[in-house]
C-alpha cells in the first residue's frame, strides 16, 4: 500500500505548477478578454509534454492516467480556460485510443479532438448484441449506417484558431462513432466561462460520413472514465485555486477585530470545503492509478471508481468555489477578484461531457453489480 | 502509488467476516433487543481469546516481537521520522478490520476482548516494561481480557484541556481523585488508561497519563449508561476517590514528560491520530451494511411499475457508494501514514470529518428505500441509524474535526473557535 505519488510525478507536478504560476496565473484575465495565448505559453506547454500524457502509446504518448490527473490539476490551478485551449486532446484521449485500437492505424495529426456522449447529443447509435463485457471487440470491426445523428449541435470549449476538429467522437454504450472533419460544421459561440479558450458549436453536416466500431460495454465505460478523470482533475485545479485565494484573503481581512477565517463559522465551512477537495483528489488519483492497471486483477474497477471520483470532484468543487466567492463577500462578486471566474468555470465544466446526469445514468446502471474491493468474491 | 489491499489484510478481514456473520450480528441484535450488554462470561469471548484476536491492532510492537522505540514527541504528527513505503504497524489492517466488524455489528465489535482504546496510548507513550506488563495478558490467550481508556469528564468533553481529575504525587507514588465518564468496557477492564492533571490551572502542560488497575481501592464504577444504540458493550462513569497508584503507573515514566511540558496532552492527541481513522472506518462498515440492505431490496422486491422510484433509488445508491468508497480511501490513507511513521493528524481528522456524516446519510438512504419498514424496531436499518450516530461524536465530534482541519489549513483560529 502506498498513497504517495512517485517522485517523477511529484517533479512533473512541480513543473506544471511553476508553469501555471509564471505563465498562466498572471495573465488569466488578459487572456480571458483577448482569447489569445502568447506563443511562448504554447511552447512552454508543449515542452511539458502534457498532450503526450493523453495520447495512446501507439501514437507516441504515454496514456498515463495518474500522471495526467496530477499534471492537469496543477495547470488548471493557473488557468483552466488556457488549459482547454492548449490541450487539443482533452477528455477525448480514451476515445482516440479505442478508435486507434479498433480501426487499425488511424493516425493523429495533432488537431482538436471533440468527444460527445451519445445521450448528450441525441444521437442514436446502433446497439451491439450483448456479449461478455471483458471480451474485446472483434478486430477492426467497421459498422455502417447511422440510425441517428447528433441533434442540435454540441457546444464545446474550442479555440477558434483551431479550425475544423480533426475528429468528433460520439460514444454510445456499445458503439464508438467517429465523424471526420469534412462531415462537420463549426460556428463560433460563447460559453459562460473559459473565454481564454472560447466556445464552438459543432454540428454534423453529413451523418453518413460516420465511421463506427463496436465496443464492449466495459470499454465504453473505460472511455468515459478517461473523460471523467480529465474533468475531475480540471475541476480540482479550479477548486484549489479558489480555496487558496479565499484562505489568503481570509487570513488578512479583518472583520469585527478578527481575521475573516478566525471566525468559527467561516473556519468550519472552510474545513468542510478543504476536506471535500482533498477527498476528491484522493479518489481521483486512486481511480487514475486503477485505470492505469491492466488485466483482470483490477477487481474494484478503475472506471467505476473514476465515475464516483468525478461526482466527488463535481460536488466538492461546486462547494469550494461557492465558498471562495462567499468568503470575499462583495469583492467575490466582482471581476477584480479571480474567485468569480472560478465560480463560473466550475459550473460550466459540470455540464460538459455528460455532466452529473450522464455520470449518474452510467453509474446507476452499474451500481447493483459493481464489486467492492474489500469483499472478495467467492 | 499502490492502493491494492494486501492478501494478509484481506485474510484478516475474511476472518472477521466469518465471526461477524456467526456471532457479532446475532449477539448485537440480541443485546439491542434486551437492552443488556453481552456478558463478559459469554462463551463467544473464550473463543475470541483463544483465537489470538486480542492481539489484533497491536502491531509488531504490541505483539512483543520488536523492541522498537516509542513514538517521538507529538506522536505520529509531532515530527517523527518520515519513513515511506515500509509499514511498521498495523493501522491499515485495524481500520479495515474495524470496518468489517462494524458491518456486522459495531457494538458487538467494540465489546470484543482486547486492549481497545487503551492500547494506542500504552504503545505510543509506555515504557518497554509497561508495554510488556500491560499487554502480556492479551498475548497469553488464556481468557478474555479487556482494557479501557478514559479522558472525558462531566465538565470536559471536546475540550480535553479542561479535565480536572487531579494527580498528586507524594513519597509513595500518586493519588488520583476525580470522575471519568463515557469510558467503554471499563466495568470489565483489567486496567484503564486515565488522563489526569497535576493542576487544572496548567492546562495542557499539566496532563499526565496513568494506568489504573482493576481492584485499585477508590476505583468505583458509578453508573453504566443507557445508550440510544450500541448496547452490546458497557459505557460507564467511574470515580477515582483518592486512588493510590504506584510510581510505575505513570505512563511513560517521569522521563517521558521531561522532553516537553505538553507530552501528556500530545500523547492523548497522538492516540487520536490512531483511533480517529478507526472510528471513521466503523462508520464505513455501518454504511456498507445499510447499503447492502437497500441494494438487496432493489434487487428483489421492487415492483416493476415503480420504475421512476427505483431509478431514483439507484441514483441514491450511487451517491452512497461514492461516499463509502471515498471514506474508505481516506481512512486507509490516514492509517497508511501512521504505519509509515509520518504525520497524519490532518488526514485522520479529515477521515473522521468525512466518514460519519456519509454513514449517517447511507443509513437514511437505506431507510428511504425500505419505506415505513425502515422505522420498525425489528428493522436492522432502524438499529443502524441509532448505532451510526455515535460515530459522529466519539473520538472528537465533527465540530472538533473541523476545528483541527481549519487550524491546519488556516492557522488563525482564535481561542473561542
Amino acid at each position: 500500500m502506498d498513497f504517495s505519488i512517485p517522485e517523477e510525478l511529484a517533479e512533473l507536478e512541480r513543473q506544471c505548477r511553476r508553469f501555471a504560476e509564471k505563465q498562466l496565473r498572471p495573465r488569466q484575465r488578459e487572456v480571458e478578454q483577448t482569447g489569445e495565448l502568447a506563443p511562448a505559453v504554447m511552447s512552454a506547454f508543449d515542452s511539458l509534454g502534457l498532450s503526450g500524457l493523453m495520447l495512446p502509446e501507439s501514437l507516441g504518448g504515454s496514456a498515463d492516467a495518474l500522471a495526467a490527473v496530477v499534471a492537469l490539476e496543477a495547470v488548471a490551478w493557473g488557468d483552466a480556460g488556457a488549459l482547454m485551449a492548449l490541450d487539443q486532446v482533452g477528455p477525448a484521449g480514451g476515445a482516440l485510443a479505442a478508435w486507434q485500437s479498433h480501426s487499425g492505424g488511424h493516425s493523429y495529426g495533432g488537431g482538436r479532438l471533440v468527444l460527445a456522449m451519445a445521450e448528450q447529443t441525441g444521437a442514436t447509435l446502433p446497439e451491439q448484441p450483448p456479449r461478455d463485457s471483458e471480451q474485446p471487440a472483434r478486430d477492426s470491426e467497421q459498422l455502417t449506417g447511422v440510425s441517428g445523428e447528433p441533434a442540435g449541435g454540441l457546444v464545446v470549449p474550442y479555440a477558434p484558431g483551431d479550425g475544423l476538429p480533426e475528429a468528433l467522437f460520439v460514444l454510445g454504450s456499445t458503439t464508438l462513432a467517429m465523424y471526420p472533419p469534412d462531415a462537420l460544421e463549426v460556428s463560433s459561440t460563447r460559453a459562460g466561462a473559459f473565454d481564454a479558450c472560447g466556445g464552438m458549436r459543432v454540428e454534423v453536416r453529413d451523418p453518413r460520413a460516420a465511421e463506427m466500431v463496436a465496443i464492449g460495454p466495459s470499454e465504453s465505460l473505460a472511455i468515459r472514465a478517461r473523460a471523467w478523470s480529465w474533468s475531475s482533475a480540471v475541476l480540482l485545479g479550479i477548486a484549489q485555486a479558489s480555496l487558496d485565494h479565499a484562505v489568503a484573503y481570509g487570513r488578512d481581512r479583518i472583520v469585527f477585530g478578527t481575521p475573516v477565517l478566525g471566525h468559527q463559522a467561516n473556519a468550519f465551512d472552510l474545513a468542510g470545503a478543504y476536506s471535500g477537495v482533498e477527498a476528491a483528489r484522493l479518489a481521483t488519483r486512486s481511480a487514475a492509478w486503477r485505470l492505469g492497471m491492466a488485466g483482470p486483477s483490477d477487481a474494484a474497477g478503475g472506471p467505476w471508481l473514476a465515475g464516483l471520483a468525478y461526482l466527488e470532484a463535481l460536488r466538492s468543487s461546486l462547494v469550494a468555489t461557492d465558498l471562495g466567492v462567499q468568503l470575499l463577500g462583495g469583492h467575490g462578486y466582482m471581476v477584480d477578484e479571480p474567485v468569480e471566474k472560478y465560480w463560473r468555470e466550475v459550473r460550466a465544466l459540470s455540464l460538459l461531457w455528460g455532466g452529473e446526469g450522464g455520470a449518474l445514468d452510467c453509474l446507476a446502471a452499474e451500481v447493483l453489480t459493481s464489486a467492492d474491493p474489500l469483499v472478495v468474491p467467492g | 502509488m499502490d492502493i491494492q489491499i494486501d492478501e494478509e489484510t484481506l485474510k484478516a478481514v475474511e476472518l472477521v467476516r466469518t465471526i461477524g456473520r456467526e456471532f457479532l450480528r446475532p449477539l448485537g441484535l440480541e443485546a439491542d433487543r434486551t437492552n443488556r450488554p453481552i456478558p463478559p462470561d459469554h462463551p463467544f469471548y473464550e473463543l475470541v481469546a483463544k483465537s489470538g484476536y486480542m492481539l489484533q491492532g497491536l502491531g509488531s510492537e504490541g505483539r512483543g516481537s520488536s523492541g522498537s522505540e516509542r513514538a517521538p514527541a507529538g506522536g505520529a504528527s509531532g515530527g517523527g521520522s518520515r519513513r515511506r513505503g515500509g509499514s511498521r504497524g498495523s493501522a491499515l489492517r485495524n481500520v479495515l478490520v474495524a470496518e468489517e466488524g462494524s458491518y456486522w455489528d459495531r457494538g458487538a465489535m467494540v465489546s470484543l476482548p482486547g486492549p481497545g482504546l487503551g492500547g494506542p496510548p500504552v504503545l505510543r507513550m509506555g515504557t518497554e516494561a509497561q508495554r510488556e506488563r500491560l499487554l502480556a495478558p492479551f498475548r497469553q490467550r488464556e481468557r478474555p481480557v479487556w482494557a479501557a481508556f478514559a479522558m472525558t469528564e462531566p465538565g470536559a468533553g471536546s475540550d480535553v484541556a479542561r479535565i480536572t481529575t487531579r494527580a498528586v504525587r507524594d513519597a509513595d507514588g500518586w493519588v488520583l481523585t476525580g470522575q471519568k465518564m463515557y469510558s467503554s468496557n471499563s466495568p470489565r477492564a483489567e486496567w484503564v488508561v486515565v488522563f489526569a492533571t497535576l493542576d487544572p490551572a496548567l492546562g495542557r502542560d499539566g496532563h499526565r497519563a496513568f494506568v489504573v488497575e482493576r481492584d485499585t481501592p477508590g476505583f468505583e464504577i458509578l453508573r453504566v449508561e443507557h445508550k440510544m444504540g450500541l448496547r452490546a458493550y458497557e459505557t460507564a462513569t467511574f470515580a477515582l476517590d483518592g486512588c493510590r497508584l504506584p510510581e510505575e503507573s505513570l505512563l511513560g515514566g517521569q522521563e517521558y514528560y521531561e522532553a516537553s511540558s505538553q507530552r501528556g496532552f500530545e500523547g492523548a492527541m497522538s492516540s487520536f491520530n490512531a483511533t480517529r481513522p478507526i472510528i471513521a472506518a466503523m462508520g464505513v462498515g455501518i454504511a456498507r451494511a445499510a447499503y447492502d440492505i437497500a441494494a438487496g431490496t432493489l434487487k428483489e422486491d421492487f415492483a416493476p411499475h415503480a420504475f421512476h422510484r427505483r431509478r431514483r433509488a439507484l441514483e441514491t445508491l450511487v451517491e452512497v457508494r461514492r461516499r463509502i468508497e471515498v471514506a474508505r480511501l481516506m481512512c486507509m490513507r490516514a492509517a497508511w501514514l501512521l504505519d509509515c511513521g509520518m504525520p497524519n493528524a490532518l488526514e485522520a481528522s479529515m477521515a473522521k470529518l468525512y466518514a460519519p456524516p456519509a454513514a449517517l446519510a447511507a443509513v437514511q438512504a437505506a431507510a428511504q428505500v425500505l419505506g415505513e419498514a425502515g422505522v420498525l424496531r425489528d428493522s436492522l436499518v432502524e438499529k443502524l441509524a441509532r448505532d451510526v450516530k455515535a460515530m459522529d461524536i466519539v473520538e472528537g465530534t465533527q465540530q472538533i474535526q473541523r476545528r483541527v482541519v481549519s487550524k491546519h489549513v488556516v492557522g488563525v483560529l482564535g481561542p473561542s473557535a
